[in-house]
């Protein structure tokens, strides 16, 4: 389901699916529904340490950085792209595609921002 | 109107494989975007692209599609239009693709002036093949291909269509969809060819020309005082002094499009004309030959 070239250390966000099987339309396991800052907060503490340059963060402080990107991914100007967040090497994406919207988690691995996990989120109507 | 049928264009494309945040989604929606408020179904719409990330343009977009070979994706758009006029034409490519490989039909297509749209989503990289050094790359810019810096100088479209007589020319940048909107609405609507030249991050392996970077440094031309469009000398000045960081229409000019110059080009397109000849005729007419 993940990538193989995920960055050692990142954990997998649950609910997430690989962009690769997100591509292929594969069902995200995250359909039954996860609430996106528990998500963006299982991404944070997964990459957060992973490369040995950050420590760990506490569990707090991970969802009160995924809030804060949540904040601002859903507060985004309309007008302007990407809608981005990034905090502490952890980058999350959030799109418009058919029949709603992914939020994608990324990781800095000293050469390229990586796809960790994407999470299919319903349309809001 | 425009709202159905943009997403008419939605459900008839295909779900993408770009990474996230790549500049190419803002260009694909700003494209539907433009034909919808044109009022241009996708049965009316053809897009023709070549390879590299960009060549999924046209199963993103959802109208009528031609995946070419790398850098042709202008003879192929050229012939679809010259053989049915009746179709909107739009061809797409990247740096690599239309500057690289594809250079010499890009100038041949600006000159020839057949009545399409050439969309370029310039990232200054090659991202499909993991970052290497592209025609576009400023010099010194470091990859895997240039570790010591691009020790070429980088192609500049902008200046080499206008000198090539373009008819419209003019460049976007992903991180204001709005805009990128109407400079394709009115580039579709030129009569002849159209550049519109994107600057569209590449995310994943440009750390250097991120949305912020380009933000920063692009003049835009719907805010500067005075700016005459219809001036190509002045058009060309203006980009080479800002050393092509600009957005907007850059020059736009009415000509008349490849067809009209034709002589005896048929006043309808080709796939509504009757061709059924009798076969005697068409003995006849390859005995002329023979």
């Amino acid at each position: 389901m993940w990538l193989n070239a995920s960055p050692p250390g990142a954990a997998v966000p649950p609910g997430a699916v690989s962009p690769k099987d997100a591509a292929r339309g594969a069902a995200s396991p995250g359909t039954t529904p996860v609430e996106p800052v528990t998500w963006m907060t299982e991404a944070v503490r997964g990459s957060a340490g992973g490369r040995g340059d950050r420590p760990r963060l506490s569990a707090d402080s991970a969802r009160r950085l995924a809030r804060a990107c949540w904040s601002e991914l859903t507060n985004h100007d309309p007008n302007v792209f990407p809608v981005q967040a990034e905090r502490r090497g952890v980058r999350f994406y959030l799109q418009e595609e058919r029949g709603g919207q992914r939020l994608s988690a990324l990781v800095w691995d000293g050469f390229q921002w990586r796809t960790v996990g994407s999470l299919r989120l319903p349309a809001s109507d | 109107m425009a709202v159905n049928l943009v997403t008419e264009y939605k459900e008839h494309a295909q779900s993408s494989t770009w990474c996230p945040g790549c500049g190419d989604f803002a260009v694909v929606a700003a494209m539907q975007k433009a034909l919808a408020a044109l009022e241009l179904p996708p049965h009316q719409v053809v897009a023709v692209t070549g390879i590299g990330c960009s060549g999924k343009f046209n199963y993103y977009l959802g109208a009528n599609g031609f995946n070419s070979l790398h850098g042709r994706s202008l003879p192929v758009a050229q012939a679809i239009k010259i053989a049915n006029r009746d179709l909107t034409v739009i061809a797409a490519g990247g740096d690599g693709d239309g500057y690289g490989i594809g250079i010499g039909h890009f100038l041949h297509a600006v000159r020839r002036n057949v009545d399409i749209t050439y969309v370029v989503m310039d990232n200054h990289i090659y991202g499909l093949t993991t970052g290497q050094t592209s025609p576009t790359s400023k010099k010194g810019f470091v990859t895997k291909t240039t570790p010591y810096g691009a020790a070429e100088y980088p192609i500049r479209p902008l200046e080499l269509a206008l000198a090539g007589g373009a008819g419209f020319v003019a460049q976007g940048f992903s991180g204001d969809p709005k805009q990128l909107a109407e400079i394709m609405k009115q580039a579709v609507q030129h009569k002849g060819f159209s550049l519109i030249n994107v600057y569209s991050p590449c995310v994943t392996f440009n750390h250097e020309e991120t949305y912020e970077w380009w933000r920063q440094n692009l003049v835009n031309l719907d805010e500067e005082q005075g700016y005459d469009p219809t001036d190509r000398t002045a058009a060309f000045r203006y980009v080479y002094e800002h050393n092509g960081l600009l957005r907007g229409v850059i020059f736009r000019e009415e000509r008349r499009d490849y067809q009209s110059e034709l002589p005896g080009y048929a006043a309808e397109a080709l796939v509504r004309q009757d061709l059924s000849q009798p076969v005697k005729d068409r003995a006849e007419l390859l005995a002329a030959f023979m």
